[in-house]
């Protein structure tokens, strides 16, 4: 990497929380239009790193660079003016602010004449940044919310965007759009490059990372690995450098037989409910059956309803013995487990602790007559957390301070203790790294053996292949195709019913 | 007609609304009280105003009513002294010197607010009181009518609309509204962009100081004299603004003007109040009706999306039948 094209450098950046070293002496450097791929598995520091180079947070020691000359933000705003932007993994816009006013939060003076603040030109302007980045179906002075998650996303890249960054850090954002916002930040990426900017761009989708990235650098358990160039890309070494051991590719099942169990666990009888139409099947003892499409066919809204959070408009969802499954709490008491895509606010309290989170569903199991001890709850959590492998300083820890995987993990966790037989899980490898998809891969396949059933609702049809006894692609809210696992279907074929 | 116009004159029905349903009801509720109800209105839509600048910033405050009666006592001593010059300086200065405090308070001692307010009605309770004793000898401050038909209807009217066009400035028109809103949503999220949260709080309690100043004008302009009170009987004060705060911010869904809202929420409050005075319904039975009526308004508003869901469910299930 030659010196003088070097747009950031980070030289010898630590960071500990608590006990947790997030960073060692983390040392890399990003050149002018280049696209730095930044992976590792979660929690080995990646959206440390780039916070603290976008100064969300500050290192404990270490040196920053900055087109040469040392780089100390006192806070994201002194970022922005020097020419560092971030989208966030999580969610970043304010609801009860209108489209335009999210795009110059804390830039308002911009419009302020003679003391009052030009609504129509914020407008103005604020369209003209959506228009930039060919978000032109957001109307400026919409409420924010008003708009579905992936278009408020696209605000956030919008209100980046607009500062006319320098460097562009995108964390794992792509996970949130769908395929049009993809193809917008790809675009937007694109022109960085072509103008002698430069983007790190986080992703656990290693194809992604290779066909996005001049550059991809390795990081794990907060220490650097390696930084590896385009004409050397290849996955097996990539994962390897990643979780530091051999990741097979196929970690999928690999028997061919679907399950032959007749015996109905869970039954769905003609439902209809906003964009699902008409959809039946039954569930069997032991099955791992999965669903696909595309993100808008309606499948994440069959695992509400199949856990009873959604009621719907004609049609029933029966357990086993014929219970109509009415509500959250009677699909509990059949045992039923329900882990959402939308993870931080439908499926964990991420402002509590580890331990709240496990024990939650259990308590009637923990607690002695009126009384829940400490050590029965800690015994509980070791119990039922003990291949999970979670990482974590203390069962106290917030959940919030968490990886995306880790929380997957803690989420996991709880339905286990609960001891569920029936596990929907909507999307359980999003925005996870290949480790620890391999242990829920591994995970699911004990949980078939001991003949608990699965709903897979995923967009990966890799994996709905690779894991599923008998998978249903949906199209536009109705059933266009089922296939058992000893049809040994492929992704072109399902994609042929998708669309 | 446009959608925006459809949506205000639907809004602004609502008090009109409720006058008729008592002007039916109740003997001598006629259009002669519609001056009454507006002055009643007044002093607390100008609270309503001081709380709407700190509770969209997620912060609770009882002070208010404290300070306006300090800003009032302070005004009606110095107006007695200075005329109406000093009567308006004396008011200001009253009201900001409690917004000042609970500022500071808060900002520095990061202390809830709701804590920090109570505090704050205490001791401004005490030196309300004290300072009354010191200037007139006794809990009560008198002016004379000169100041005081200063709020005389219509002038009140005219005092309070200059302070909705201040609010409807400051909210929607700078900056700081700007902020206060987005604290109140995300206040982490907002410190992420480097926004001083700290900083827009502190504004924002500042800001209500200066609605506390128009209503101590118009709480003492409205009999001509204000009583120190004590033992925290002044939080009983910012209930009834509050309620038309709280029905605002259900309205400003339908229509985004913050102190319109404000005004027709307190002005459906004061309109079922007079009307269950005329019905000759004793306190207990008015504070009981007004909970109800409080919970049914919130209810409403609050499950509007639920009641929508309700109504395209039943609407599926009934053409499902039709079709079998």
């Amino acid at each position: 990497m030659s010196e003088e094209k070097l747009m950031l450098k980070v030289e010898h950046m630590y960071k500990n929380f608590g006990i947790t070293k997030a960073l060692q002496d983390v040392s890399f450097g990003v050149r002018q239009g280049q696209i730095l791929g930044l992976i590792g598995e979660n929690g080995s520091g990646k959206s440390t790193v780039t916070s603290i180079i976008a100064a969300l947070q500050s290192a404990d020691s270490g040196t920053m660079y900055l087109e040469g000359e040392e780089y100390k933000p006192k806070n994201s705003v002194e970022a922005i003016e020097k020419g560092i932007c971030m989208i966030l993994q999580e969610k970043g816009t304010f609801d009860l602010l209108t489209v335009a006013k999210n795009i110059f939060v804390g830039k308002e003076e911009l419009f302020v004449k003679h003391g009052f603040l030009d609504v129509k030109a914020m407008n103005r302007e604020a369209q003209k940044a959506l228009d930039a980045i060919h978000a032109e179906n957001i109307r400026a002075e919409m409420p924010l919310a008003a708009l579905n998650f992936e278009d408020r996303k696209l605000v956030e890249v919008a209100r980046a965007m607009y500062s006319n960054p320098k460097i562009l850090v995108v964390d794992e954002t792509t996970t949130a759009l769908n395929r049009n916002g993809r193809d917008i930040l790809y675009e937007i990426m694109k022109e960085m490059k072509e103008n002698d900017k430069s983007v790190i761009f986080i992703s656990h989708d290693l194809d992604e990372i290779m066909s996005v990235c001049d550059t991809v650098t390795i990081l794990r358990d907060g220490v650097y690995i390696d930084t590896i160039e385009k004409s050397d890309y290849a996955a097996p070494v990539l994962r390897k450098l990643m979780v530091g051991r051999e990741v097979s590719d196929n970690y999928y099942r690999t028997d061919k037989e679907s399950c032959k169990n007749p015996e109905v666990v869970l039954k769905m009888d003609h439902v209809s409910c906003k964009d699902v139409k008409d959809v039946s099947f039954e569930l069997h003892k032991g099955e791992i059956l999965g669903f696909g499409g595309l993100g808008d066919c309606g499948m994440h809204i069959l695992g509400n309803v199949a856990f009873g959070l959604t009621d719907p408009d004609l049609g029933k969802v029966t357990a086993g013995d014929g219970t109509v499954i009415k509500d959250a709490h009677v699909a509990m008491q059949k045992k039923i487990a329900y882990i959402s895509k939308n993870r931080d606010q439908e499926t964990l309290m991420v402002s509590c602790s580890i331990k709240d989170n496990v024990c939650l569903a259990s308590y009637d199991k923990i607690a002695k007559g009126p009384f829940v001890f400490k050590k029965d709850e800690e015994k509980f959590i070791e119990e039922h957390s003990k291949g999970l492998e979670i990482k974590m300083q203390n069962t106290d820890q917030y959940v919030m301070e968490l990886s995306g995987g880790n929380k997957q993990k803690v989420a996991l966790a709880k339905w286990l203790g609960f001891g569920a037989d029936i596990f929907i899980l909507d999307c359980p490898t999003r925005g996870i790294d290949i480790g620890v998809k391999s242990n829920i891969y591994q995970l699911m396949i004990e949980l078939r053996k001991q003949g608990k059933s699965i709903i897979m609702i995923s967009e990966e049809m890799a994996e709905v292949i690779g894991m599923s006894d008998r998978v249903i692609i949906l199209k536009e809210g109705r059933i266009s195709g089922e296939f058992k696992r000893e049809e040994g279907v492929t992704e072109l074929v399902l994609i042929d019913y998708m669309v | 007609m446009n959608k925006k116009a459809s949506k205000i004159i639907g809004i602004c029905v609502l008090p009109f609304l409720v006058f008729f349903i008592f002007f039916f009801l109740a003997d001598g509720f006629g259009f002669h009280t519609i001056p009454i109800i507006l002055s009643q209105s007044m002093i607390p839509t100008t609270l309503g105003l001081a709380m709407a600048c700190v509770m969209p910033a997620g912060l609770m405050d009882f002070s208010p009513g404290a300070r306006m009666i300090f800003g009032a006592i302070v005004g009606g001593v110095m107006g007695n002294s200075f005329g109406i010059i000093g009567f308006v300086l004396g008011s200001l200065i009253g009201a900001m010197v409690g917004s000042l405090a609970i500022s500071l308070l808060y900002r520095y001692l990061k202390i809830p607010s709701m804590v920090v307010s109570l505090g704050v009605v205490l001791v401004m309770e005490a030196l309300s009181d004290r300072f009354a004793t010191l200037f007139t000898g006794g809990a009560t401050v008198q002016i004379p009518a000169m100041i005081s038909n200063l709020g005389n209807y219509p002038k009140n009217v005219l005092i309070t609309l200059v302070a909705c066009l201040i609010f409807f400035y400051m909210s929607y028109k700078t900056k700081l509204g700007c902020l206060i809103n987005a604290t109140g949503n995300d206040e982490a999220m907002l410190k992420n962009m480097g926004v001083n949260v700290e900083s827009v709080k502190f504004k924002a309690f500042v800001l209500s100081g200066l609605f506390c100043f128009f209503a101590a004008m118009l709480q003492i302009c409205y009999s001509g004299t204000v009583q120190a009170l004590t033992n925290m009987s002044t939080m009983t004060m910012v209930f009834k603004p509050m309620m038309g705060v709280l029905i605002a911010m259900q309205l400003v869904k339908i229509y985004d003007n913050m102190p319109l809202m404000i005004f027709i929420g307190e002005l459906v409050i004061q309109t079922v109040f007079n009307g269950f005075i005329a019905m000759g319904w004793t306190d207990n039975i008015q504070n009981i009706v007004l909970g109800v009526f409080l919970i049914l308004v919130l209810g409403f508003s609050e499950n509007t999306a639920r009641i929508a869901e309700y109504r395209r469910k039943s609407n599926v299930r009934r053409a499902a039948r039709a079709v079998v």
